[in-house]
């Protein structure tokens, strides 16, 4: 539990860790979704502040290990969605693999540009992810054949005997 | 007079609670504070799956497999094998203190399997017996088991011969397949692990593999008792040591009358200790220490469990006339 949770406080400030142009001034991108175990086809939600006030009608992009950009914008609450798109199969070289999107919005000012990026990590393994399909019912129908199977030989050694 | 088969159903129970969900119950490795002994915790000979988020500890099977393919050959010369050897020395100390009670009492999955074999009995239905012959076939399946685990883990990380290295699709190919990864998440209420990977052609056979697996030792073990077990890799490992725990499980040939009723117990179905006439030491390489035996046997003295010297369980013909 602990190491769970040791992960999910070193994610969050990845997610949320603040790259400094400047010293005081800073564009944050804060995850609202502190899962881990990210996959594809979900939607996370993110926010985007500047000082600490949220920024309203600001733009926001997702860029996929294929060079796919999506974007989205803030809503009122500085809030935007965006849905961790499908990817080609040859990103994730192995069941356990995680493969690297990256969130990142930009402020420009009279003077200065800064650039936000933060990585987040797409896991093909969880329940729910487009590569991953649920085996609850394959499990079941196998369990049925072996009582079959498992039964009859049941059968024929109490025969023999 | 003790009940061995209560005390260790009770065993069992504590030690499943602890093992699967004792992380939740705040009683995660981390309370210790040495590093050496969180290392260790991790190096038990049973099927605590690291996979299981609450577990306490986890399986030896894993880290082993994950030093076979992270070691590269310079890293084996500079080191004489060192990160290999640490870890078999701590699998080594756990064995030595507990023996095979670490399958017959402790083991989740050996338990789970033990409370499928309750249900059956509950059901009133009797178990299914492999004929001897091919009792005896299988009893080398583990062995096999064990030593493809190690070539693929080796040859995932080295080539040799110039075969080529093995696809990182079957990286920990025993945790792939093994039912534990699904089962014991699954008991905790993660489905996650009951999946089928289609990412690539490797994957989607080694996932629907694990799920057939997985299938056919929980129906196999209703049916039969401890019948993944026969299989296991991790008695296989702990053949390497044979004898040598602290725990001893010795018979006097000269008073058994051979009832075989210590096989007719035995959910390993072994027969060795009923059938041996001269030599005490009766372990076979499929026992798990579960004293049944000594529980079931007639004859005064006849089997005897000891520590050291110390006598903690033997046969008493009182105790069969009782029951």
């Amino acid at each position: 539990m602990k190491s769970f949770f040791t992960i999910s406080v070193v994610l969050f400030l990845l997610v949320t860790s603040q790259v400094f142009a400047q010293s005081e001034d800073y564009l944050v991108i804060e995850m609202n979704e502190h899962d881990y175990w990210l996959t594809v086809g979900k939607t996370v939600k993110f926010k985007v502040f500047w000082k600490e006030k949220p920024l309203k009608n600001y733009p926001i992009f997702l860029s996929s290990p294929d060079a796919k950009i999506f974007s989205s914008r803030t809503d009122e609450k500085g809030q935007a969605c965006l849905l961790i798109p499908e990817i080609d199969s040859k990103f994730f070289s192995n069941r356990y693999a995680t493969v690297p999107f990256s969130v990142w919005t930009k402020k420009e000012d009279n003077n200065n540009h800064y650039i936000v990026s933060q990585s987040i990590l797409v896991h093909p393994q969880r329940y729910g992810g487009s590569y991953v399909r649920d085996a609850r019912l394959f499990v079941l129908f196998c369990m049925f054949i072996f009582i079959l199977v498992f039964a009859f030989f049941k059968r024929k050694s109490e025969e023999d005997n | 007079m003790l009940k061995v088969k209560r005390l260790r159903i009770v065993v069992q129970v504590l030690a499943f609670v602890l093992l699967i969900y004792g992380g939740r119950l705040g009683l995660n490795k981390d309370i210790f504070k040495s590093e050496n002994l969180r290392y260790i915790g991790d190096m038990l000979p049973t099927f605590s799956c690291p996979y299981v988020s609450g577990r306490v500890g986890g399986c030896y099977l894993m880290p082993l497999q994950r030093v076979l393919y992270d070691t590269t050959i310079e890293e084996y010369l500079k080191t004489w094998g060192w990160p290999v050897i640490k870890g078999f020395f701590f699998f080594f100390l756990l064995y030595i203190l507990l023996g095979r009670m670490w399958c017959g009492w402790i083991c989740p999955l050996g338990s789970f399997f033990d409370f499928l074999s309750m249900l059956r009995s509950f059901f009133g239905i009797n178990h299914f017996k492999f004929p001897r012959k091919v009792h005896l076939e299988l009893k080398a399946v583990k062995y096999i088991v064990l030593m493809v685990m190690f070539f693929i883990s080796l040859f995932m990380a080295h080539s040799f011969l110039g075969l080529g290295k093995i696809s990182p699709d079957f990286k920990l190919p025993f945790c792939q397949l093994c039912p534990a990864k699904p089962l014991l998440p699954f008991l905790e209420g993660d489905i996650s692990h009951l999946t089928i990977i289609t990412i690539t052609n490797k994957t989607l056979f080694m996932s629907v593999l694990a799920m057939v697996i997985l299938t056919f030792f929980m129906v196999g073990s209703f049916f039969q008792r401890r019948f993944f077990c026969r299989f296991c890799p991790m008695l296989a490992l702990m053949n390497v040591f044979g004898n040598l725990s602290l725990f001893q499980f010795r018979k006097n040939p000269q008073t058994c009358t051979h009832c075989e009723n210590c096989a007719y117990v035995c959910p390993m179905d072994i027969r060795k200790v009923s059938e041996e006439r001269e030599k005490s030491k009766v372990l076979d390489d499929d026992c798990i220490l579960c004293l049944s035996c000594i529980e079931a046997c007639p004859e005064d003295n006849t089997l005897f469990f000891r520590f050291f010297n110390l006598s903690i369980l033997k046969s008493l013909r009182k105790r069969v006339e009782k029951r």
